[in-house]
C-alpha cells in the first residue's frame, strides 16, 4: 500500500491538497499535516500516527514545503526508515504527478518523474513565445 | 484509434488533460479547433496542459478530419479535443471512426438549455446530436472520466 502525505507549515497542505482534488479527484490515499496553525502544535506527534500505521511492505511518500525548515528537519530524521521517502520543494507539478501515478510503478521512478515535471513546471510565460517551439504533427 | 472525441469550450485544460488521458490511456491528443490551429499564444498555451509523454497535435477542424481519414492517426491511441458541437459534427460526418462523443463543457448562450452540469445547447446542437446518436455514436454528457455518465436519451427527447 502506498500512501501520501503532505506536510507543510501553515495551510499550504490542505490548499494543495484542495486544488489537485479539483484536478484528479478525491485521494483516499491523501493526508495532510498543516504546521504550526496552533501555539500547541507538536509535529513530532502529528507524524508519529501515519508511521504506525504503516505495515511490512507499505510506503509513505512524503512532500514538504521547504528543504531546511523544521518540517522537512524532522522528517530527515526517517528518511531510514523502511518505505519512507521525502521529497521537498513542494509544488503542484509535485504533488500533480506524485499523485497520478499508478501504484504499480517503482517508488523511485515515479518520484524521479515527478521531480522533472516539478522543476519543467515553473515557466516564464511571457519568454515562452520567443522561443517557438516545433508544432507536432501525426 | 479514435478512443473518445471530447467537446469542451475550453478544449485541453488541467482536469481534462490528466484525468482523461490517463484514464483512457491515450498517447497522442489531437486538438481539433479552427482558432487554436492559428493562434500561436493559444498553442502555446495549449502544450502546457500537456501531459508528459503524450503527443499533442494541433489543427483546424477540416485539416483533423483530413488527417484522421489518411490513416496516419491509426497507430495512435486517440483522444480528440474540440470546442464545440459544430466541430465535433463535423469531424463525426467525415471520419467513421468516431464512436464516443464526450460532452465535456459549452458555454451558457441566450437560447441554449442547461442538459446537464456546465452542458447547455442550442435546439439545433441537440438535434445534431441527435443525427450522431441515431447513427449508433454514443453521446454522453461527463466533465471528469469517473462521474456518471449522462447519456443523451437523458437529456434530448
Amino acid at each position: 500500500m502506498r500512501r501520501y502525505l503532505i506536510a507543510t507549515h501553515g495551510s499550504f497542505a490542505e490548499g494543495i491538497k484542495s486544488s489537485i482534488e479539483l484536478i484528479i479527484g478525491k485521494q483516499e490515499n491523501l493526508s495532510t499535516i498543516c504546521g504550526y496553525l496552533t501555539d500547541d502544535f507538536d509535529l513530532d506527534a502529528a507524524v508519529r500516527p501515519h508511521l504506525k500505521a504503516m505495515k511490512e511492505g507499505d510506503e509513505l511518500v512524503v512532500m514538504t514545503d521547504v528543504s531546511g525548515g523544521s518540517i522537512n528537519n524532522l522528517f530527515m530524521g526517517y528518511i531510514n526508515h523502511p518505505g519512507v521517502h521525502v521529497i521537498t520543494g513542494l509544488n503542484f507539478p509535485l504533488a500533480l504527478g506524485l499523485l497520478s501515478s499508478d501504484e504499480n510503478d517503482r517508488v523511485e521512478d515515479i518520484i524521479a518523474d515527478a521531480i522533472v515535471a516539478a522543476k519543467d513546471g515553473i515557466l516564464y510565460c511571457n519568454a515562452l513565445k520567443e522561443q517557438k517551439k516545433e508544432d507536432e504533427d501525426f | 484509434m479514435v478512443v473518445i472525441t471530447r467537446i469542451d469550450h475550453r478544449l485541453l485544460h488541467g482536469q481534462v488533460a490528466f484525468s482523461w488521458v490517463q484514464n483512457i490511456g491515450a498517447d497522442c491528443i489531437l486538438i481539433a479547433d479552427d482558432d487554436a490551429a492559428k493562434d500561436e499564444i493559444k498553442k502555446t498555451a495549449l502544450k502546457l496542459a500537456k501531459p508528459q509523454g503524450v503527443k499533442l497535435v494541433i489543427k483546424s477542424v477540416e485539416d483533423s478530419v483530413t488527417a484522421l481519414v489518411s490513416g496516419v492517426t491509426d497507430q495512435y491511441k486517440l483522444f480528440i479535443v474540440t470546442g464545440s458541437v459544430e466541430a465535433a459534427k463535423k469531424l463525426a460526418d467525415g471520419y467513421a471512426g468516431i464512436q464516443q462523443i464526450n460532452l465535456g463543457g459549452t458555454v451558457a448562450r441566450e437560447g441554449t438549455v442547461n442538459v446537464a452540469k456546465a452542458v447547455y445547447l442550442y435546439p439545433e446542437e441537440i438535434a445534431a446530436l441527435k443525427e450522431l446518436h441515431d447513427r449508433s455514436v454514443e453521446v454522453e454528457c461527463r466533465i471528469l472520466p469517473g462521474d456518471r455518465k449522462t447519456p443523451f436519451e437523458a437529456f434530448a427527447k
